[in-house]
């Protein structure tokens, strides 16, 4: 009856909501596994993304009027701002042509645009966001 | 719905904010990377009154200073010089009377994808082709007059094969498929010659791959490579080809074996490595006779590119159970032809097991010099003859050895001859007992003829420094180490090569059996050797270096120690003469323990203090009245005026240096304008700031320029270097490039002069006092021992002292010390376990101490950022693309570490009193004004961080405020309910 009730003020907006912060939370553990040793990963980034995901996430339970999905793409956003940070210049040896900086480039890109796909997401969500019936 | 378009606003506005506050911290690191691209500056100098002295002029404008007419001039001179010095480098490998080609040769068919995508230049940071400019192989031909076969080149332009260079190598060749009967029919109208052009390409990051895509070694002749010359082959016999010429397009040392391979039909090789943006239009000259080709190699060509020692340690070698890389050069001081040739004599004179079947490659029954090599350190062939005689040899009380050599042209059209000065020294049971390595030949020194027309002559007279002869013995004086002078026979000798020079040491010796390259019998010329006895052991000759300072070991224990056997003892049997079963063996899975792991990765740094002598105390920010102009012409030992000027400073002032983002930010308490810098060996990395603002030019590849063994045309290249670095309006050009190619397979090479240390150590000094006095700052590159980019970044390399100071070091001590380089950038790898930008033996006590060298010394790339107080202590004095890392050390100084504020104190002195010796102070009066700035594109970020955070900030506190509202509506309407 709980889960009936959860499930009852929930619209597709927010399941598409959950879907993502869960792929992130995966995609933020194999950053910290695959990335973790690298120049372009910075604990700001895995630690805001986890965050996020468990904000978003949370929101299945608690509601608390939407914000936490809120929180969830301000924080998701954050990430990404560390991310490029390091990511960047890491990015700029395939430009260069040489390896200046160094770090994992394939990595770097991946991890940054699936952080910024779900970000991207999250904000359109954002604009739709609303009760269910 | 109000509340979703806040949300959803603020939540865009927040992604805006994030990334321009990720591009401005980027910004903030990178600042002169970022300005080097968009054009910014972080800083000017303007004269008001009198503009100042020129002292540095390009001599393309009237009044030395460049103007958009003086940068059409350059890039002018600069194209002829391109292809002079292209003319002079290209090797003639073989020919068996097809070059020069006839004046009937008219119609040519270019073979080989690489002739529609050659290799300019392999890469590594440095000049971007100026597609404006670029010579093609295909113009080139046009432009002598040839009619090239074009159908053939748009199939290949057409064709989506492409040469790979990164994780996955690949040569790019087409395969046989390729050649459809259509493209077929085109072969024989335009038969007159085969052109076949074969590239290889590497680089920084990236060695020549022992093992490519094709599952083939990338230096060897590769199944598309054979096949089309096998088809090629197939014309020729038909009479529908006359001729087919292969052209070798690689700076790497390729197997050449194939070469007289009837099955390929070759009939003439030309070696023309990286011609760089001009240097193809060369190309045809040299092969119809208008150039006569006069380069020699500057590598050894073995038949089989994996027999050199070093290259059994070579590549991708981990420490078991630990991430951290090595090599092992077991090879000691035998180095390519001294491995080759000094294995040689042994097998000649029949002792230390020469015959030995231990390092044989190529070798049907024991080892056999002409079958595992091709072409020997030296080797190039040219259109005409000459006879060379040794007229004299005279060892000079000032420590020189004046050589007189007589060249005549005996050939029928003019030629350039080298006259290449090799040396013996003896191999005596000292050695032998001590373990000090001697090469059966050692280069000396050698000089290139003018251009002697038939039956001309030329007699040149050559001082070497009998320094070079010397050798490392680290048991030295009980001990201590140092170099030595055995006594015994020294044979002073030319030859067309090293092998040749050995043959004739060997014919002065009574020896018989010679063989050449090919395996014919030679008798020698003894006439071309003369010896003299040198009575007793020398040991104190070379006790002090030149600058009065005692030379001893330096790495033979402690952190900085570089043989593995101080580690573990036993271990590794490094390469000696004495016996040739000690070839080396790859040395896999090594151990690593405790200490060595915290001298590699730790930060040893309050272990080092402890030797150093008492930190002094120093007052800044006192004023003296002194400008960074005021500074010029003050002797280095003016202790009192330089710590006056150094002291006006604060000590974020002092840190500044250590921040090198393609130069330094100005400092205006000193009126020291900001100064910019500029990346490699084959030109600037920048744009012109004149003209049509292009990219730089594109030199010949250093590594292929070396093969013309001119010395005038590297004293030129040092001048248009220097002239490069007044229109693009920098004062250090990264260049040149020093270290060896100690395998044919280092990816590096390219921009490194030669295999042999003494070649470079020679020209090397010739290029860098040509840059230095036209006012462009030298920095050699990269010292020392970045010979494989296989995990350069920490490789720890094991060497004995010796091959570390004959080999590794040699081209360093003649570019600091005989060239008066001024700067130095020090490799990513570690010798022994210490990271260079962490050892001070190196860049404290040999380079600042034995050879008193005033220069400074940048890291490579963000290289040892993690320690910078250790590696400032150490000798370092810029980080290289740094842009923070200023603070940091200001902060350390600021807490009272006092011996970084003097370490401090002397980076700050080496890069004032290096730069006021470049075109820095041109025009710099006491009136210049010297101002910060901030580049354009950082002010316009700081904008939009202010703009995005506004944004932000009012989107959420709209969001928070409607559902604070939002609540409180809920609540009374409960309420109410």
């Amino acid at each position: 009856m709980q889960l009936k009730k959860l499930l009852s003020c929930k619209t597709p907006v927010h399941f598409i909501a959950y879907a993502l912060c869960l792929i992130g939370l995966i995609a933020d553990i194999l950053f910290l596994v695959l990335d973790g040793a690298d120049q372009t990963f910075t604990i700001g980034c895995f630690a805001c993304v986890l965050v996020g995901s468990i904000a978003g996430l949370a929101h299945f339970f608690f509601g608390w009027k939407n914000v936490l999905l809120w929180a969830s793409s301000l924080l998701y956003t954050a990430a990404f701002g560390f991310h490029l940070s390091v990511a960047l210049p890491s990015l700029s040896d395939w430009w260069n042509g040489v390896n200046f900086i160094g770090g994992n480039q394939e990595l770097a890109l991946a991890f940054g645009a699936i952080f910024l796909i779900i970000d991207l997401t999250l904000m359109v969500l954002n604009f739709f966001d609303k009760r269910a019936a | 719905m109000k509340k979703n378009l806040f949300k959803g606003f603020s939540c865009l506005a927040a992604l805006l904010l994030a990334s321009s506050c990720a591009l401005t911290v980027v910004g903030e690191r990178y600042e002169g990377s970022i300005n080097a691209v968009l054009g910014g500056s972080s800083g000017s100098s303007s004269t008001t009154g009198e503009a100042g002295e020129y002292l540095y002029k390009t001599d393309f404008t009237a009044d030395g200073k460049p103007s958009d007419e003086g940068m059409k001039k350059l890039i002018e001179a600069e194209d002829a010089y391109n292809d002079t010095a292209m003319g002079e480098n290209a090797v003639l490998v073989y020919n068996n009377g097809a070059l020069p080609l006839s004046s009937d040769v008219k119609k040519v068919s270019l073979f080989g994808r690489s002739t529609v995508d050659p290799v300019y230049r392999c890469t590594s940071a440095g000049p971007t082709i100026d597609e404006k400019r670029v010579i093609t192989p295909a113009a080139a031909f046009e432009q002598a007059g040839f009619s090239v076969n074009k159908t053939l080149l748009d199939a290949y332009k057409a064709d989506p094969t492409q040469r790979l260079n990164g994780s996955t190598q690949s040569i790019g060749e087409v395969p046989a498929s390729f050649y459809t009967d259509s493209l077929k029919a085109t072969f024989t109208e335009y038969g007159d010659a085969a052109i076949v052009m074969f590239s290889r390409l590497a680089g920084e990051g990236i060695d020549a791959a022992k093992k490519d895509a094709d599952g083939v070694c990338q230096l060897s002749l590769h199944p598309q490579e054979s096949d089309l010359l096998k088809m090629v082959k197939s014309y020729k016999d038909e009479g529908k080809i006359k001729n087919v010429i292969v052209l070798l397009n690689s700076a790497y040392a390729l197997e050449l074996d194939w070469l007289s391979d009837e099955a390929y039909g070759v009939d003439a090789c030309l070696w023309i490595g990286n011609p760089g943006l001009t240097g193809f239009s060369a190309i045809p000259d040299l092969l119809t006779g208008k150039i006569n080709p006069s380069g020699h190699f500057v590598d050894t060509y073995a038949t089989n590119a994996l027999s050199a020692p070093a290259t059994q340690n070579m590549g991708d070698t981990a420490f078991s159970g630990n991430f951290r890389t090595y090599a092992m050069y077991a090879e000691g001081i035998y180095v390519g032809y001294k491995y080759y040739e000094t294995r040689y004599e042994d097998l000649i004179l029949d002792r230390y097991a020469a015959s030995s079947s231990a390092g044989t490659f190529a070798s049907s029954n024991g080892w056999n010099y002409a079958e595992e090599i091709t072409y020997p350190f030296g080797y190039g062939l040219s259109y005409t003859s000459f006879e060379q005689t040794l007229d004299s040899v005279t060892w000079n009380s000032d420590n020189t050895i004046t050589v007189k050599a007589t060249v005549k042209n005996t050939g029928d059209v003019a030629g350039k001859s080298v006259v290449e000065v090799y040396a013996q020294t003896p191999y005596t049971e000292h050695d032998k007992q001590n373990n000090v390595e001697k090469s059966a030949i050692q280069l000396l020194d050698f000089e290139k003829t003018k251009l002697l027309a038939p039956g001309e002559s030329e007699t040149l007279t050559i001082t070497a420094d009998k320094y070079l002869l010397a050798s490392w013995d680290s048991t030295a004086h009980d001990g201590k180490g140092g170099y030595i002078l055995d006594d015994g026979t020294y044979y002073i000798s030319i030859g067309d090569n090293a092998h040749d020079a050995l043959n004739n040491v060997l014919a002065a010796k009574g020896a018989s059996g010679m063989i050449d390259e090919n395996g014919n019998p030679v008798e020698g010329d003894e006439s071309k050797a003369i010896s003299k006895v040198q009575a007793t052991f020398d040991d104190t000759t070379y006790q002090y270096s030149s600058a009065g300072k005692l030379v001893e070991n330096q790495f033979d224990e402690g952190i900085f120690a570089t043989d593995y056997n101080y580690y573990y003892p036993g271990k590794v049997t490094y390469l000696t003469r004495k016996d040739w079963n000690t070839f080396p063996k790859t040395y896999e899975n090594l151990e690593i323990n405790d200490e060595m792991i915290k001298i590699h990765s730790g930060n040893f740094y309050e272990d080092l203090k402890k030797e150093l002598d008492a930190p002094k105390d120093y007052t800044l920010k006192t004023d003296a009245g002194l400008l960074f102009i005021d500074m010029l012409g003050v002797e280095w030992d003016d202790d009192e005026k330089w710590t006056k000027f150094l002291s006006q400073l604060s000590v974020g002032e002092l840190a500044l240096i250590v921040s090198d983002s393609w130069g330094q930010k100005a400092v205006t308490t000193i009126s020291k304008p900001q100064n910019y810098q500029c990346d490699g060996p084959d030109g600037g990395s920048t744009k012109y700031k004149y003209g049509d603002k292009g990219n730089n030019t594109t030199y010949v590849n250093q590594g292929t320029m070396a093969c013309s063994w001119n010395k005038e045309l590297f004293q030129r290249r040092g001048d248009f270097l220097a002239e490069d670095a007044f229109y693009n309006n920098t004062s250090c050009t990264m260049g040149p490039g020093v270290d060896i190619h100690r395998s044919p397979f280092s990816g590096r090479n390219h921009e490194y002069y030669s295999e042999d240390g003494v070649f470079s150590y020679v020209m090397g000094a010739v290029q860098c006092k040509a840059m230095q006095e036209k006012g462009t700052v030298a920095m050699l590159k990269h010292i020392c021992g970045n010979d494989q980019e296989t995990n350069r970044k920490g490789v720890c390399e094991f060497m004995t002292e010796q091959a570390l100071r004959e080999s590794s070091l040699k081209g360093f001590e003649g570019c600091m010390v005989k060239g008066g380089a001024m700067s130095a950038m020090a490799a990513f790898n570690a010798l022994g376990v210490c990271n260079v930008a962490r050892n001070r033996a190196l860049l404290t006590n040999v380079v600042r101490g034995e050879w008193d060298w005033k220069g400074f010394i940048d890291t490579d790339a963000n290289d040892c950022t993690d320690t910078p107080a250790l590696c400032v202590v150490s000798g370092i004095d810029e980080f290289c693309l740094t842009s923070a890392i200023d603070k940091e050390v200001a902060k350390a100084v600021n807490a009272g570490d006092k011996y970084l504020l003097n370490a401090l104190m002397e980076t700050n002195k080496r890069f004032y009193y290096t730069y006021l010796q470049s075109n820095l102070i041109n025009g710099l009066t006491r009136t210049s004004v010297v101002s910060e700035g901030m580049p354009w594109w950082k002010s316009a970020l700081i904008a939009l961080d202010v703009i995005f955070g506004a944004m932000t900030l009012a989107s959420i506190g709209g969001t928070i405020f409607l559902l604070f509202t939002e609540k409180k509506e809920q609540g009374g309407e409960d309420h109410a309910a």
